[in-house]
């Protein structure tokens, strides 16, 4: 009949094993893959220009001005964002509030950034130490580290500020001392998990020595994760700080940081409430993009998610 | 989903319920209408124990609750439980005091034993009272029992008689009665304190009142309620039916609560006075409180030349920092004593005006700190610590001299804000270079700020050492000729004034706010700072 | 089981251990601080100063005379509030902070979850955007400005709220809504994607087809898995929560824990510093423990492997 089959309509393809062979997706590295899932995601991607633009700000912005952060003006005191050249203002004091934000963004990124890479450097290699040898060593490793997250880190911050001076220094020590458990715990889990991949096992067979194999092949492996807690851990050093300088526990005058700046704000918030608004704003994008930021970071580092 | 929903936000709404009902419902209704005054305390009271009440708030509660031989009141020293003037010996060294008919709150009359183990108590070095000063400065044999050397007997306060107190001095002391106004030198019923021990006066139910108010209820940290002592003697004098004082350490909630109604009283600061000044519903006074700053060429070398020490004096804008931030009428101080002190018979600041040196002069602390330099043989001044204490305007005074100092003198200043604990610890041991020093006299008189300064009194911080001051000052204090003894202490301040280890800042002026029902309510500079125990209200709020 | 149980109670001891040590040892290394239990002189009586500071025994004998102390539950007087014990300071004011922090919890989470469940299924609709600048607020605005906020506008301006203390349930809203929106926020996300991610799933396909509604089958599937989680991290939300109070107290004025804390600092009363340390130290371990040992009767994978990663 007209519409049916037959097998002569057929014919067979046959088996070409090269094009099972054949991958269809390019090869491209780790990073430029990351990179494209994070050019795709919206969020992170206006994070990152934020961040930017803020970074860029806190580096110069001091200069555009010509009023010194610390420069006092009593006839100027508390005028309001853009009278008199003075971009967002002055504070009580007649302080340029433009030059102290960004100045205050500086203490606050920076410790942040310090506090990030002690995080790491400490968390890393405490973590990938146990993780990789595994058993009692790893045992008793983590249980300090358990030991030390159960204690609120706030606490043994204010105490250790206490006991030191108050000073950008002693709050990132503080900070360093109570943020590189979790980075560790991090590390740890990642690398227990890795070192039973087959690649480890072939470099063992071929001889490689445990260091070679934590540097070379580990280590390399947990970055993704890494950075991803390194972006949030900015954030949250901020945020420390922040209520750390509303206690009275904060970097000294005349120097500005981004809680002493909402602390003063706060203070004066139902006369002059720009002096609050514009560092809050400042401050909550700041931290609501490294969020995003690490969000998006997460998702794009990680290899198993495909957009 | 939206059952599960609704079972989520029923226990929400269950939870929530259970809470409100934990939650004390309290300072609700008033019976009829009742005259009920609301005025707030800046924090919780440390001590209410006369022989260990330090600070302005125990104090104040410790005024309603307890009365001396006399009160402090709308400007007088009027009668407490002493009945008339005391009898004064030819020499002025015995003092005897009558007292009234008056009955403690539990029906015990007040006798002249409650004060002699009272003041006593005071002295007793077992005691330990932060305000031992007082009374070893003043009567015979209390500063030898205070240091162990001497033992209660031989201190000079004695019941002569359930109705009379003699007390003998150390050296004769005109003003020896705004001395014992002083709420420290309340009485204080033996009994009770034996039975309570350490735990008196640390609750309603440990102590018994002879003053105007009774305690009724103290939640810690919360709030306190008053009601009148139907004991006190001149009951009629107390006109209002309760006080509440709720505790609020934040200033601005007080202002808040001022606006909402919930409080008839409060303090203003910064913003706010300028702002109620404004609206006409500020008013000032003077508080009696001076801010100096105190120069110690012990820890700080330059500061031995006094060149240097005059440098710093002219090198703070106090106008500027006064009208441009801290916003209330205070007056730039040119010199040393407080303009709320008494002289001969008006303030001694009317009789004897004083300016002695300029209140801002950037161009002669410039000339003064070369010179200082060269004379020193250095090219710049040293880092210097200024500590401050930690609270009120201390902080933002801090960072503007910390400029002034940086624009005119080309020094550093580093902040270092203490806390009362360490400032203590520094009175004892020296361990400052420069030092916000807010003060207030003791009593009405210039010789409270005048004999601090004498060589070797503990309370020289700077460590003055002028012979010609000591001299002036000690026989200002052992005459009674009040012009003669205005004069001498008047050549003092000049002195003092010349020398520059204690650089006046300003004579400070409190801002309050108080609602118009209210009459009879006296902010004070002295015991009590808030004179609220007669006060009276128009009408009974609802 | 019983072996985790065991295992679980020797790490918190430890823990405390370790929490007593690191404070002691923190507070002698304040220089020129006597730490001692009695209070300070006045100026007058120098001379009997140094008889009163016992502080000529070495460390270690201080250290065991403090441990014992500690254990016998003796926790020192105030040196601000002279007549006040440690003790009697915590046992008063912590019911305000606990009340404060339930309150703060439960709002949190559960309008967090309600939240973030509501705003997936109207996902790019209005509520889901509603719901992200609420989330937004709530994690990148410290709770102290939040507080600010609230208490100025609500409280102050428009009257709606009462401005201060804690005498009346009324009081307590505005102080909840600041220490829970933290939460909120980070709930209400976390819900979100989750609830998006599980509505795309296979599964979900096939019970609509079974005919479930949406809605029953996110409540049966979502809010089930959902519990476990939220157990887990209850341990570091207390945490969140009981910092949240040091600044929140002393905004709106409550008397709680918190606000002593924060006071004990500033006035460096050392034994309420400590004795509050502590107990917020023992609070939060104990807490952990309870949750751990909860989370090991629910959890069945625990019964094989121990939530450390180790074999049991």
């Amino acid at each position: 009949m007209k519409g049916e089959m037959t097998k002569q309509d057929f014919q067979p393809i046959g088996k070409d094993k090269r094009v099972n062979q054949d991958i269809f997706r390019p090869t491209i590295s780790y990073w430029a893959d990351a990179w494209i899932k994070i050019k795709n995601n919206k969020m992170a991607l206006i994070s990152l220009i934020i961040l930017t633009l803020i970074i860029i700000m806190i580096i110069f912005g001091p200069y555009i001005v010509p009023y010194k952060y610390y420069e006092q003006d009593y006839d100027n005191t508390n005028i309001s964002p853009g009278e008199q050249g003075h971009i967002f203002g002055t504070d009580s004091l007649g302080r340029d509030l433009f030059s102290r934000l960004w100045i205050g963004g500086r203490v606050s990124i920076i410790i942040g950034i310090i506090v990030a890479l002690l995080s790491m450097a400490i968390g890393v290699i405490y973590g990938g130490v146990a993780g990789y040898f595994g058993g009692r060593i790893d045992n008793i490793m983590m249980r300090f580290v358990d030991v030390m997250l159960t204690i609120p880190g706030l606490l043994i911050n204010i105490m250790l500020l206490i006991v030191l001076e108050p000073g950008i220094t002693t709050i990132i020590i503080a900070f360093g001392i109570t943020g590189w458990l979790s980075m560790a715990r991090l590390v740890r889990g990642q690398v227990l998990q890795l070192k039973e991949q087959e690649y480890v096992l072939a470099a063992r067979i071929l001889g490689a020595s445990n260091r070679r194999i934590i540097i070379k092949h580990l280590i390399p492996n947990t970055m993704g994760p890494i950075i991803v807690e390194m972006t949030l851990v900015i954030p949250s050093a901020i945020f420390g700080e922040a209520f750390l300088s509303y206690i009275g526990l904060g970097v000294r005058p005349p120097m500005a940081s981004w809680g002493i700046l909402a602390s003063e704000g706060i203070k004066v918030m139902r006369f002059f409430p720009y002096q609050l608004i514009i560092p809050g704003i400042i401050i909550s994008l700041t931290i609501l993009s490294f969020n995003l930021l690490g969000d998006g970071l997460r998702d794009a580092l990680d290899p198993r998610h495909r957009i | 989903m939206y059952r599960k929903l609704l079972t989520f936000t029923m226990i929400f709404i269950m939870i929530i319920v259970l809470f409100a009902g934990c939650t004390s419902e309290s300072g609700g209704q008033l019976e009829e209408a009742e005259k009920v005054l609301k005025i707030a305390q800046g924090s919780e009271p440390p001590a209410v124990d006369p022989a260990r009440a330090n600070d302005n708030i125990s104090l104040q509660i410790g005024q309603a609750l307890f009365e001396g031989l006399y009160r402090y009141h709308n400007g007088e020293f009027i009668e407490g439980m002493a009945e008339g003037e005391p009898e004064i010996s030819e020499d002025g060294l015995v003092w005897t005091f009558h007292l009234r008919d008056a009955k403690w709150s539990d029906g015990e009359p007040v006798t002249a034993h409650d004060f002699e183990y009272a003041w006593k108590r005071l002295a007793d070095p077992e005691t330990a009272s932060g305000s031992a000063y007082k009374i070893t400065d003043f009567v015979k044999g209390a500063m030898e029992f205070n240091q162990g050397s001497g033992s209660s007997e031989d201190v000079g306060v004695r019941a002569v008689n359930d109705k009379t107190l003699e007390v003998t001095l150390v050296s004769s002391t005109p003003y020896f009665k705004e001395i014992i106004s002083f709420g420290a030198f309340s009485p204080v019923r033996e009994d009770i304190v034996k039975e309570y021990g350490e735990a008196f006066a640390a609750n309603p139910e440990n102590m018994v009142y002879n003053g105007p108010w009774a305690l009724t209820k103290w939640e810690h940290d919360v709030e306190l309620e008053f009601e009148p002592n139907e004991n006190y003697w001149n009951r009629e004098a107390v006109k209002l039916d309760r006080v509440i004082s709720p505790i609020i350490s934040d200033y601005a909630t007080q202002v808040n609560m001022f606006e909402t109604g919930d409080l008839h009283m409060t303090i203003l600061m910064g913003e706010f006075a300028a702002q109620y000044d404004e609206e006409g519903k500020a008013e000032f006074f003077e508080d009696g409180l001076s801010i100096n700053l105190l120069l110690n060429r012990e820890t700080y070398e330059p500061f031995a030349n006094e060149n240097i020490r005059k440098a710093f004096a002219l090198a703070i804008d106090r106008e500027s920092f006064i009208t441009n931030i801290y916003k209330l009428p205070a007056i730039p101080a040119t010199n040393l004593i407080n303009p709320a002190i008494k002289g001969v018979e008006k303030t001694f600041r009317d009789e004897f005006p004083g300016d002695y040196f300029p209140a801002f002069d950037s161009e002669k602390a410039k000339e003064l700190l070369q010179k200082g330099l060269d004379e020193l043989g250095i090219d710049s001044l040293p880092d210097l610590e200024l500590m401050f204490l930690d609270g009120g305007a201390s902080p933002i005074f801090a960072e503007f001299l910390q400029e002034n100092f940086r624009k005119t003198l080309e020094v550093e200043a580093v902040l270092t804000p203490i806390s009362l604990e360490k400032r203590i610890e520094i009175s004892m041991n020296g361990d400052y270079q420069t030092l916000i020093n807010p003060t207030g006299p003791d009593f009405n008189d210039p010789m409270s700020t005048m004999e601090t300064w004498i060589t070797g009194n503990p309370y020289n911080e700077v460590k003055y050492e002028n012979e010609d001051y000591d001299t002036l000052v000690k026989e200002a204090k052992g005459i009674d000729d009040t012009k003669k003894r205005m004069e001498l202490m008047a050549q003092a301040e000049e002195l003092i004034m010349e020398d520059m280890y204690v650089v006046p800042i300003m004579h400070n002026v409190s801002g309050y706010a108080i609602s118009d029902n209210v009459s009879n309510l006296y902010p004070t500079a002295w015991c009590p700072d808030i004179d609220w125990m007669f006060a009276d209200m128009e009408e009974a709020e609802q | 089981m019983y072996k985790y149980i065991l295992k679980r109670i020797g790490t918190s001891i430890i823990t405390i251990w370790v929490l007593i040590t690191i404070t002691f040892l923190l507070m002698n290394a304040i220089p020129g601080e006597p730490f001692s239990d009695q209070r300070k002189l006045p100026p007058q009586v120098l001379e009997n100063l140094n008889e009163y500071y016992g502080l000529d025994k070495p460390l270690i004998i201080q250290y065991f005379k403090h441990m014992g102390n500690i254990l016998k539950g003796d926790l020192g007087y105030s040196l601000t509030y002279k007549t006040r014990t440690v003790n009697d300071i915590i046992a008063q004011a912590f019911p305000y902070s606990a009340q404060l922090g339930i309150q703060s919890l439960i709002f949190g989470l559960t309008l967090g979850l309600a939240l973030g469940i509501l705003a997936a299924l109207h996902h790019n609709r209005a509520l889901d955007y509603i719901t992200m600048i609420i989330a937004v607020i709530g994690v990148s605005v410290p709770n102290f400005i939040i507080g600010g906020f609230l208490q100025y506008f609500l409280g102050v301006k428009y009257q709606l709220f009462p401005v201060a203390q804690w005498k009346g349930f009324i009081y307590t809203i505005l102080p909840t809504i600041a220490l829970g929106s933290r939460i909120l926020a980070t709930q209400a996300r976390m819900m979100r994607s989750s609830t998006l991610e599980v509505l795309n799933q296979d599964y979900i396909k096939a019970a609509k087809a079974k005919g479930l509604s949406k809605t029953v089958i996110i409540g049966n599937h979502i809010i089930r898995n959902s519990i476990l989680p939220i157990i887990t991290t209850l341990g570091p939300l207390s945490a969140t929560i009981l910092t949240g109070t040091f600044v929140i107290e002393n905004i709106f004025a409550i008397p709680g824990l918190g606000r002593y804390f924060v006071q004990g600092i500033q006035d460096l009363d050392y034994p309420v510093i400590l004795g509050t340390t502590l107990f917020y130290g023992v609070f939060l371990v104990v807490l952990n423990l309870l949750v751990d040992i909860i989370y090991g009767f629910i959890d069945p994978r625990i019964k094989i492997v121990d939530l450390a990663g180790d074999r049991l």
